[in-house]
């Protein structure tokens, strides 16, 4: 299984392999080429108190819905600005199928200019960069009120990335444009099964960070996206009765737009973030949602002990998908590279009729209001 | 009275901290147009911010995990501990933002790896032999 994933990802990104063998053949290469492997990993295991399954966590434990593994291996000529990098992904969720999460060409002009082509993470989220290293956050996973498929139904794109550093005081802006397209992608929403056939977006972020302190704003635009749920609705009359309003042959296309502003105080005893996001859809049916999380961590050493409020706030009434999410949690370090973190959310649906993030289809009722999740995790960077 | 001498240093030791600062020289080649720096420029050049030090493009080196010299070095110029210097490469490393600096396992392949790399720049304990090479900063924690 993982061999023939990782041939058909291979294949399926020839213009990177093109890429890999120009920089492995070009006269810049000389012996001291360097190549750095690195890995991470998340073994978590998560269980609710509620029949009804929620974001992929049921009532019998789940070792495998926030577990992910990730090897990454950079290759860089040494006398050049160009590098290779390719990071290959197993998510527990999917079956621990290997995927290539990214696989680009990146190219450093100076300091200041940096670009990068092929797959690349799409940068919606503050914490988008870093989405699959979990010891780099302070949740077992991020709220997925906010960063959930239920809000954005992908992670990456293939296109291309320039960004443009400046360097003011004691403070490093950052200036980011993408564009990119990501067909044929499978995703799911609630009970849904959807493929991603057809997207097209272009975006733009600003970060402002110094040691401590980050903030950042970003709006992308979607002018072209698909969803075909056509499988979907042949396995489930149901299903079809719900997209009857909105897409009758199964396939749903509009535009939409996210825009995003958020930031982090990272100190020696205190650990505050922050986020909105506003996702507005442009179509019959169309619908805006504007959801947040907000989490404050206190330190302790190596203990961190934190409180995230995080809420999904959509005027949708296909799917009304309104809840709240209050998590207490603890990380700590056992040493620089593993870390240990356990954490119970209470989840609150809001609103008459609503879903939350919940895997049923509209019209069904939630077993538990509010509900409650248990997660531990172990994670490690090498 | 032996009792309060002993009571005395016992309590040195145990809340004093370190008794004695660890100096660490940073070093470059000494053909480098580069004559002193200060520590922000260091700093910035050891997070990957930039790959110049006063318009130079140096590869920094660094001494192993778990040295003591690195670690004042650390604290004292980039001001973060290994568990925090640690979290920040892994974002970088992992957002291909860049990769940590190469490690030299003593004093003396430092200072042997900067005089064979004339763009090179790297730190050791005040101890070491730098007479080949050229100091461009004095710290200690």
């Amino acid at each position: 299984m993982v061999p023939n994933n990782l041939a058909k990802n291979f294949l399926s990104n020839r213009p990177l392999i093109g890429g890999l063998l120009l920089l492995l053949l070009s006269p810049l290469v000389s012996a001291e080429r360097q190549v750095h492997h690195n890995g991470f990993l998340t073994a978590a295991f998560s269980q609710t108190d509620s029949a009804t399954s929620y974001s992929g966590i049921a009532d019998d434990i789940n070792f495998s819905e926030m577990s992910v593994i990730g090897i990454q291996t950079k290759f860089q000529p040494s006398a050049a600005q160009m590098h290779f990098t390719i990071q290959l992904l197993a998510r527990g969720s999917r079956g621990w199928d290997v995927d290539a999460e990214w696989a680009y060409v990146g190219f450093k002009l100076a300091d200041a200019y940096e670009f990068q082509i092929g797959k690349i993470r799409a940068p919606m989220f503050l914490v988008s960069e870093t989405l699959d290293v979990g010891i780099t956050y302070p949740w077992i996973r991020p709220p997925v009120e906010l960063y959930g498929f239920a809000n954005i139904p992908f992670t990456t794109v293939n296109g291309m990335k320039a960004k443009r550093r400046f360097h003011w005081m004691d403070l490093d802006l950052q200036l980011l444009a993408y564009v990119g397209e990501n067909p044929s992608q499978a995703s799911s929403l609630n009970a849904f099964e959807f493929n991603l056939t057809d997207l097209i977006i272009g975006g733009v972020e600003l970060l402002i960070l110094n040691d401590k302190w980050k903030i950042r704003a970003s709006y992308h635009d979607a002018p072209e996206l698909s969803y075909d749920a056509t499988d979907s609705i042949a396995a489930d009359p149901n299903v079809g009765a719900i997209f009857s309003a909105l897409a009758p042959s199964g396939i749903l296309s509009f535009d939409a737009s996210f825009a995003t502003f958020g930031g982090q105080y990272d100190s020696e005893h205190w650990l505050l973030m922050g986020e909105v996001g506003q996702r507005k859809v442009s179509a019959s049916g169309g619908s805006k949602n504007t959801n947040y999380f907000i989490t404050i961590g206190r330190k302790l050493e190596s203990l961190l002990l934190h409180v995230t409020y995080s809420e999904f706030d959509t005027d949708s009434t296909t799917i009304v998908q309104n809840q709240s999410t209050t998590t207490i949690g603890i990380k700590k370090g056992l040493n620089p590279t593993t870390s240990i973190k356990a954490e119970l959310s209470q989840v609150n649906l809001q609103g008459t009729g609503s879903i939350g993030l919940y895997d049923i289809l509209p019209g069904n009722a939630v077993d538990k209001d509010p509900a409650h999740i248990l997660g531990i995790a172990l994670n490690m960077v090498f | 009275m032996k009792l309060a001498h002993l009571t005395f240093w016992s309590f040195l030791v145990l809340f004093s901290g370190k008794l004695w600062a660890e100096e660490f020289l940073v070093i470059v080649h000494p053909d480098s147009s580069i004559k002193e720096a200060d520590a922000d420029s260091i700093k910035r050049l050891y997070l990957g911010k930039t790959s110049q030090l006063l318009g130079v493009r140096l590869t920094p080196a660094d001494l192993p995990e778990g040295n003591s010299v690195r670690d004042a070095f650390y604290e004292k110029v980039v001001d973060k501990d290994a568990s925090q210097l640690k979290a920040y490469w892994a974002q970088l490393i992992f957002t291909g933002g860049g990769s940590p600096p190469t490690v030299q396992n003593s004093d003396q392949t430092m200072v042997q790896w900067v005089l064979a790399k004339q763009n090179s720049i790297g730190y050791v304990s005040s101890s070491a032999n730098t007479s080949n090479v050229k100091v461009i900063y004095r710290g200690s924690q």
